[in-house]
C-alpha cells in the first residue's frame, strides 16, 4: 500500500519527464509486484542441465531418464534451464489527442510512458528485447528492438522525446508499418497503447495486420477520469478537439448522463472490436494503480511462453 | 422625486454586474480534450454560455449601484407642508392700516370668517386690529412682492394655515398672473373691489378721425391686450367699444373706461412708421428685420407699424412727420434726400465684420452704419435668444415708450409668435412651478451605502477564502 502511494506520487510531470524520473518509477511498480510472477527462467527441455526431479505421476514419459533409471532404479526427470527471453515492441499512440489532460494535471502521454517505461524495465530485466514506435501522421518514431540497461536508458531517452501531434496516420495514405511486420526469430509481444480515437478505423486496421501475424497483441486503452465521466465543474465550457481543432460548448453538468451513455456504448464496441481480432483488451483509468498494467502484461506474457 | 433625475441614466452601469456574473466564470480559453465526439452536438449554442452565477452577490452589488445612483440623482422625499386645519389668515399690506377706509375694509373681512391678521413683513407677524398701527411700516408692498412673500411664507412658516385671503391694491394689470401651485388655498381680494379688471392700457391718436385704442384685460390668469380701431367723431365725448367693453370716455387730450374714470390716461399721437427699403440681395435680411421691429413694437406696445418696400430706384422722401426710422438695405447709397432729410434716423448697411451691430456716423447723429448681415446664416448668434430685439431696443432707445414696459428678452418662438399676430398683444404666462418641500435622504442613502459595500467586501474575502 505504501509502496502503491510512492507510485501514485511519482506520477508527475517533474518525474515523467526525466529519464531517471521514469527508471526509478519502473523499479518501484516492478517491485511493487507479488514475487513469482516475474521469473525469467523456468525449468524444462534445453541444453543447460540444472537437475534431476522425482517423476511425478502426469508428467510425460518421455521425460523419465533412462539411464538414471537403469543406475539407481529409479525414475527420474532430467531438467535443464530454460531461456524464454521474448521481443517486446511498444505502439504507442503519438496523436495530438494524447495530451488530453486528467483531472490531477496528468496528460496521457506521460501516463503511457509511466506504464512503458515500467514494462520496458521489467522486460530487460528479464532479458527481452524491446522497441518502441511513436506513431502519427507527421512521423513514426522508433526505437530498434535490443535489450540491455544501456538500451534501456536510450528507449527512455528517446520516449521522453515523444511529442504528440496530429493525427493517427491513415490507412489511406499507403504508408504501412513495415517496421512492425520484421518477424525475428522471437516470440513477440506487441503492446499498443492509445487512446483509440480514430476516424476511420486506422489503428484497429494496423492491429489487426499485427494479429494477422499470430503475433500476441495487448491493446492498453488510456482513459483519462474526466473523459469517462465528464468531471468538469459546473458552468459552460467551450472544449476544443486536440486533433481537429473543433469546438463545442457544453454544460457539463446538462450533458453528463448522455456524455456517460455515449462512452460506455464506445468502450463496448471497442471491446467487441479487440475480442473479434483476438487481442487482449484493458482498459487504464489514469487515476488506478499502475500495477495493473504490469500484471496483465506478464499473464500475457505467460500465455506466449 | 428626484432633484436630478437625468443621473438616472447611470442605472445603465447595472448591465456591468450583470455582465460580469453572466460570463465570468466561463472559460474564455477552451479546454483541451482527446475528442469531443461524445459531446451532444445540440449544446454547440453561444447562448449556453451564459449561466448566471452567485445571485445573491450580484443582487447585493446591484442594489449597492442603485442607492449610488439614487445619492447622485439626489433622491428626496416630498414632504408635504403641514397645514393648520381650519386657519385662515388675512394677509395686508401694513401700511393699509393707516387708511381707515382700509381698516373698515380690514375688519369686515376678519369678522367674516374669523381670520387671523398678518402683515406683509419679515415673519408674517401676526397682530390685532385694535392696536394702534406701527409706524415703522411704512413703506408700502409692492405689488410684484405678493408672490415673492407668498413663496417666503411657504419655506418659513410651520404649520401654515389652511387657507390665505390676501389683501392686494387693485392693479391687475400689473399682477401678470397669480395663479400658482399653493400648499394651501389663496383667495386674492382686490382693493378697491369696484375697480373693474378690464382697463385702458393705450389709445392713440389716427388721423384724419379715428383712434387705436388696446384695452388690457387683467386676471389671476394673467393679462392680454387687445386693440380697437373705433371712429373719432368731431366732438364726441365718448365712444362704444365692441365686444361689450365699457364706454370709452374723452376729457380733452385724455380717456378712460367709464367703469374706472380714475384710470384717466393721456391719447398718444398718430404712430410712427419704420420703413424699410431693400434691395433684392437683402429680401432675406429685411424679412427677419422686419419681423424683430414687428415684435419690438408689439412687445413694447409702441403703436408703431413697419413698412417694408423694395428699392426700385425712384424712392422719394416719406414724410417725416410720420417715420421715425428708415432701414436701407441695399449696398447702393441712401439717396441724397433721405440723408438731409431732418429728424430722420437712418440705418444703413455698411459691412464692417468685428465690429458692433449697430456704429453711430460720427458726423451725422441722425446716421447709424448696420455692420452685419441679419440673416441666421451669416451671424447665428443674433437670433440667439432675443439677441436682436435687444440689440434694436437699444437703437431706437430715443423712443420714450421704449422702456415703459417689462425689458424681459424674448424668446425666439415668442418672437415668431408676436410677429405673425401684431395685433394682438402678448399674454403673461401665469405658470408657476408647485411649491414644495423636501426632506432630504442625503445622509440615510450614504449609510445604506457604506453598509453594502462593506457587506459586499466581506462576502466577497469569504467567497474567495
Amino acid at each position: 500500500m505504501t509502496k502503491n502511494a510512492d507510485i501514485q506520487s511519482l506520477l508527475k510531470p517533474e518525474v515523467l519527464n526525466t529519464v531517471e524520473g521514469l527508471a526509478l518509477l519502473s523499479r518501484l511498480v516492478i517491485g511493487a509486484l507479488p514475487s513469482g510472477l516475474n521469473r525469467s527462467v523456468r525449468n524444462g527441455q534445453g541444453m543447460e542441465f540444472k537437475q534431476y526431479r522425482s517423476y511425478q505421476p502426469g508428467d510425460d514419459l518421455r521425460l523419465l531418464d533412462w539411464k538414471m533409471y537403469a543406475r539407481s532404479d529409479r525414475f527420474y526427470v532430467k531438467e535443464a534451464e530454460v531461456e524464454t527471453h521474448i521481443l517486446v515492441k511498444f505502439v504507442l499512440d503519438a496523436s495530438a489527442s494524447m495530451r488530453h489532460q486528467d483531472n490531477n494535471g496528468l496528460e496521457k502521454i506521460a501516463f503511457a510512458r509511466a506504464i512503458i517505461a515500467a514494462l520496458a524495465y521489467l522486460a530487460v530485466s528479464q532479458g527481452d528485447h524491446i522497441g518502441l514506435y511513436a506513431i502519427n501522421d507527421r512521423e513514426v518514431r522508433q526505437v530498434a528492438p535490443q535489450t540491455g540497461t544501456f538500451h534501456l536508458h536510450r528507449f527512455l531517452y528517446e520516449l521522453l522525446q515523444i511529442q504528440p501531434t496530429g493525427q493517427w496516420q491513415s490507412t489511406r495514405s499507403g504508408q504501412r508499418h513495415t517496421m512492425l511486420g520484421e518477424q525475428k526469430h522471437y516470440k513477440e509481444m506487441v503492446i499498443c497503447l492509445s487512446d483509440l480515437y480514430e476516424e476511420n478505423g486506422e489503428i484497429f486496421d494496423l492491429l489487426k495486420n499485427i494479429t494477422a501475424r499470430k503475433n500476441e497483441v495487448m491493446v492498453f486503452h488510456l482513459m483519462a477520469q474526466n473523459e469517462l465521466d465528464l468531471s468538469y465543474p459546473a458552468g459552460v465550457f467551450s472544449f476544443q478537439d486536440l486533433e481537429t481543432q473543433a469546438v463545442v460548448q457544453v454544460n457539463p453538468t446538462a450533458v453528463r448522463a448522455t456524455y456517460q451513455a455515449n462512452v460506455a456504448a464506445y468502450l463496448a464496441a471497442i471491446q467487441q472490436q479487440a475480442l473479434d481480432l483476438e487481442m487482449s483488451y484493458a482498459l487504464f483509468k489514469m487515476h488506478e494503480p499502475l500495477q495493473d498494467a504490469l500484471t496483465k502484461f506478464l499473464l500475457g506474457r505467460q500465455r506466449i511462453l | 422625486m428626484f432633484l436630478y433625475p437625468a443621473y438616472l441614466w447611470a442605472l445603465g452601469a447595472l448591465l456591468i454586474p450583470l455582465g460580469i456574473h453572466l460570463w465570468n466564470k466561463r472559460q474564455h480559453k477552451p479546454l483541451a480534450v482527446g475528442s469531443v465526439r461524445w459531446m451532444p452536438a445540440s449544446e454547440n449554442r453561444r447562448l449556453n454560455r451564459l449561466q448566471f452565477s452567485e445571485f445573491w452577490l450580484w443582487l447585493l452589488r446591484s442594489v449597492f449601484l442603485c442607492v449610488g445612483v439614487l445619492l447622485l440623482a439626489e433622491l428626496v422625499r416630498v414632504a408635504p407642508p403641514k397645514v393648520m386645519p381650519q386657519t385662515t389668515w388675512l394677509m395686508v399690506d401694513p401700511t393699509w392700516l393707516a387708511h381707515p377706509e382700509k381698516r373698515q375694509q380690514i375688519e369686515q373681512l376678519l369678522a367674516k370668517d374669523s381670520a387671523e391678521l398678518h402683515i406683509f413683513s419679515a415673519g408674517f407677524p401676526q397682530i390685532k386690529l385694535k392696536e394702534s398701527p406701527p409706524e415703522r411700516w411704512t413703506k408700502a408692498t409692492a405689488v410684484a412682492d405678493y408672490l415673492s412673500y407668498l413663496r417666503e411664507m411657504v419655506a418659513t412658516q410651520k404649520p401654515l394655515p389652511r387657507k390665505v385671503r390676501v389683501l392686494v391694491q387693485n392693479d391687475w394689470q400689473y399682477f401678470g398672473g397669480l395663479l400658482s401651485s399653493w400648499p394651501f388655498e389663496v383667495e386674492w381680494l382686490p382693493y378697491p373691489d369696484k375697480q373693474d379688471r378690464v382697463f385702458l392700457e393705450r389709445v392713440e391718436k389716427r388721423p384724419p378721425d379715428s383712434l387705436l385704442v388696446s384695452v388690457g384685460f387683467a386676471s389671476e390668469k394673467g393679462t392680454s391686450y387687445q386693440k380697437y380701431a373705433v371712429a373719432l367723431r368731431k366732438g364726441a365725448t365718448s365712444l362704444s367699444l365692441p365686444g361689450g367693453l365699457p364706454t370709452l370716455n374723452i376729457d380733452s387730450n385724455r380717456a378712460y373706461l367709464a367703469t374706472a374714470p380714475h384710470q384717466k390716461i393721456t391719447m398718444q399721437p398718430p404712430a410712427k412708421e419704420w420703413l424699410i427699403y431693400y434691395a433684392p440681395e437683402f429680401a432675406v435680411d429685411q424679412t427677419y428685420l422686419s419681423a424683430a421691429l414687428r415684435a419690438l413694437a408689439t412687445y413694447a406696445s409702441l403703436g408703431v407699424s413697419v413698412r417694408s418696400l423694395p428699392i426700385n430706384g425712384g424712392e422719394s422722401l416719406p414724410p417725416t412727420a410720420s417715420v421715425a426710422w428708415v432701414f436701407w438695405l441695399s449696398e447702393a447709397p441712401l439717396p441724397a434726400s433721405f440723408a438731409q432729410a431732418p429728424a430722420l434716423r437712418r440705418v444703413t448697411y455698411q459691412a464692417q465684420l468685428g465690429q458692433p451691430l449697430w456704429i453711430r456716423s460720427a458726423t451725422d447723429p441722425l446716421h447709424f452704419n448696420l455692420t452685419h448681415r441679419l440673416q441666421p446664416q451669416s451671424l447665428p448668434a443674433l437670433w440667439e435668444g432675443a439677441y436682436l430685439v435687444g440689440q434694436l431696443m437699444g437703437l431706437l432707445m430715443d423712443e420714450k415708450d421704449i422702456w415703459h414696459r417689462s425689458q424681459t428678452p424674448l424668446h425666439l418662438s415668442q418672437l415668431q409668435q408676436l410677429s405673425g399676430t401684431p395685433t394682438t398683444s402678448g399674454k403673461t404666462a401665469a405658470a408657476e412651478a408647485p411649491i414644495q418641500s423636501y426632506q432630504s435622504l442625503h445622509w440615510w442613502l450614504w449609510g445604506i451605502l457604506m453598509c453594502l459595500f462593506v457587506v459586499e467586501r466581506w462576502w466577497n474575502f469569504i467567497r474567495k477564502s
